[in-house]
């Protein structure tokens, strides 16, 4: 039994391996994301922001270059790679 | 403004300014969902996108004014409050999820977020233009923030 069998196994029982469940599963993360801005912004002294927990985690700048290279690696990776 | 409160004009200006922006920002998700993969277009494209959104990011921190330091939910200083590990979780949720898709044998459809954007375009856009959006907070939120845990509570907050 390898990683990628016990891999296929999951998916396959969460979402059946099927790229509509995919996009479904990556749409309902978009989503929540916005969602928790859109509570960061109507319950502020509960939710931080995403602009709050950026400055709160990554305020160093070794933090803040380092988080500047994953997401130009993201931009590659996704879009040009 | 003493009372700290931003003038009207100003306020014409920032909404007319977020507008131009989106609309921008949506065209360009657009035009990059065409771009082909391993081309030099598509690393021109998405590298001039990054220096574009890095630069006028930092441009934009520089010039705002003290009103708009607290961003938009009012937070003075990063603090990470109640739920504010809801964040962690979507992430790692959506971590673990492309970790586990990475692993998909070749004959099933590969559920990565790189697999489906690159089969739908719409999605593509879509994600690109969540990029953008990351880029620019990365870029326009201030360094130095106190550290983990926050300003202690005020008296009688205990």
């Amino acid at each position: 039994m390898t990683a990628s069998h016990w891999s296929a196994q999951i998916t396959a029982v969460v979402v059946g391996s099927d790229k509509p469940a995919g996009l479904a599963f990556w749409s309902v993360v978009i989503a929540a994301l916005f969602g928790l801005e859109l509570l960061a912004r109507r319950y502020p002294e509960r939710l931080p922001s995403f602009a709050s927990v950026v400055g709160h985690y990554l305020g160093h700048p070794a933090w803040r270059a380092a988080a500047v290279a994953v997401w130009l690696f993201a931009g590659w990776h996704l879009f040009s790679h | 403004m003493p009372d700290g409160s931003v003038p009207p004009g100003r306020r014409a200006i920032g909404v007319a300014t977020v507008v131009v922006a989106v609309a921008v920002a949506a065209a360009l998700s657009g035009w990059a969902s065409g771009w082909q993969r391993y081309t030099w277009g598509a690393r021109f494209g998405t590298f001039g996108s990054a220096a574009a959104v890095l630069g006028l990011g930092a441009w934009w921190a520089r010039a705002r004014r003290p009103w708009d330091r607290t961003g938009a939910d009012g937070a003075t200083a990063g603090r990470i409050r109640g739920w504010g590990w809801a964040w962690v979780v979507v992430v790692a949720v959506a971590v673990t999820w492309d970790v586990l898709a990475l692993l998909t044998p070749p004959d099933r459809h590969h559920l990565t977020l790189s697999a489906l954007e690159l089969a739908e375009r719409p999605f593509h856009a879509l994600v690109f233009a969540l990029w953008l959006l990351i880029g620019w907070v990365l870029a326009t939120t201030p360094l130095g923030r106190p550290p983990l845990g926050g300003e202690p509570p005020e008296e009688g907050q205990r």
